[in-house]
């Protein structure tokens, strides 16, 4: 009885300190990602740009860690059974992968583009995920951030 | 080519599904489909259990026991084995191997294993004074397995037991997880099946001893000893002490079984020599 106790207050608590913290993380991606918008990241090679136009190039990368509370945790254990898609980790992904985009801009300073950009995943404490721990993701983005010399 | 700002609206790669709807049904269907095995399960024992072959619960029980040794310090004693013996001896033809195993422990209790093992505590042999009552227990376990009780006992995780050991062989991993869930002091007899093991344990002792003085004795203990808030727990899966004494005192009359002197438990159970750690 007191374990499923303790199971119901650490869902309830996962639902209400996950949701309350993907809340504000979206609102703040939001205006920063606002902040960016001249900024563009682009997936096409430094090739395609006229290498005289370009003044310095560097690598730029950024990288974002989010947990999954437990109330996710729950959820997409009942959807190992039934199958199907996996919502509660939808948002998590998403999350993680525009966090390290908007890092990955906010190392670019005074480029004008960024081209090449890759965005990997990785999942961490894989092992320690085994039993009763929770598990975390990490996104991390990468390119070659690009200042055009004055025209 | 010229770069134009633009926002991208809404998100297309998170669902807009309610996470707290998503858990509601996946819950509910997962409970659903527990409680459909759960009564199909209940339904199934009646049906399996007349069918599970002598060789197969030795299987069983070979698996339930590795587990028991693990929990309890267990010991045996020459003595009582001898006095089993010659209880077991009197039994119709089965191809149960019995065995009888004492754990020290100080609980009121005795149980039936499959595969015959019966298991008796020293809390209990601590209550009996005679020979006779000891028997009688012991009997009465040995009726349990006649019955096949202590299959229909365990209940539903003996259907998932019973399909694991089968699909995948007693050592796998999964069987040794079903048999450690299968909770020896849960194992429950409803009252026709204790009062059938009782009426089977008084025409045992009758076979051995020519008698069937001393059947009541566990029971007359107990109530004298005012020690039945302490021992509840043992009757909540038993008939009380009184019914049964009654019941055996009826079938006592019906089949005119004699009622002769016990023999004290003192002089059968003198120190054993090779186990000298265990006192009874």
């Amino acid at each position: 009885m007191t374990n499923i106790i303790i199971l119901i207050l650490l869902i309830a608590l996962g639902y209400y300190a996950g949701h309350h913290a993907e809340k504000k993380h979206y609102q703040s991606i939001k205006k920063r990602e606002e902040e960016f918008l001249n900024l563009p990241a682009v997936t096409f090679s430094e090739k395609m740009t006229p290498i005289e136009n370009v003044a310095s190039s560097t690598l730029v990368y950024g990288s974002a860690v989010i947990s999954i509370d437990y109330f996710k945790r729950i959820l997409a254990a009942l959807r190992n059974i039934f199958g199907g898609e996996v919502g509660a980790y939808e948002s998590l992904l998403d999350r993680a992968r525009r966090e390290a985009v908007l890092r990955m801009k906010s190392m670019a300073t005074n480029a004008n583009c960024i081209v090449n950009v890759r965005i990997e995943t990785a999942s961490i404490g894989k092992s320690a995920n085994r039993k009763n721990s929770l598990g975390s993701v990490e996104a991390i983005a990468y390119g070659t951030a690009l200042s055009f010399k004055e025209a | 080519m010229k770069f134009t700002p633009k926002r991208i609206e809404g998100n297309v790669n998170v669902s807009k599904t309610s996470p707290i709807k998503e858990f509601v049904i996946l819950i509910g269907g997962l409970l659903g489909i527990g409680i459909t095995l759960f009564i199909a399960l209940g339904l199934l024992v009646d049906l399996i259990v007349p069918r599970i072959s002598v060789d197969f619960e030795n299987k069983l029980g070979s698996l339930l026991y590795s587990k028991f040794e693990n929990a309890h310090r267990t010991t045996e004693s020459k003595k009582l084995d001898t006095l089993f013996h010659q209880l077991v001896n009197h039994l119709p033809d089965t191809k149960h191997s019995f065995s009888l195993t004492v754990s020290k422990k100080d609980v009121v209790n005795a149980f039936a294993l499959p595969g015959g093992r019966v298991v008796m505590y020293k809390g209990l042999i601590d209550k009996i004074d005679s020979e006779n009552g000891l028997s009688f227990v012991m009997a009465h376990e040995l009726g349990h397995f006649m019955h096949r009780d202590h299959l229909r006992g365990m209940g539903r995780a003996l259907i998932l037991a019973v399909i694991a050991t089968t699909i995948f062989g007693g050592d796998n991993p999964l069987s040794q997880l079903l048999m450690e869930s299968l909770t020896i002091s849960e194992m429950t007899f409803s009252q026709d099946q204790e009062s059938a093991a009782d009426l089977f344990a008084l025409s045992l002792l009758a076979k051995q001893y020519g008698h069937v003085g001393g059947a009541t004795d566990f029971f007359i203990s107990l109530k004298e000893k005012g020690a039945l808030q302490k021992f509840k727990y043992f009757f909540s899966t038993h008939p009380n002490p009184e019914a049964r004494i009654s019941a055996i005192e009826k079938e006592i009359k019906e089949k005119a079984y004699a009622l002769d002197t016990v023999i004290p438990l003192e002089s059968v159970f003198v120190k054993d020599s090779t186990t000298p750690s265990i006192e009874l």
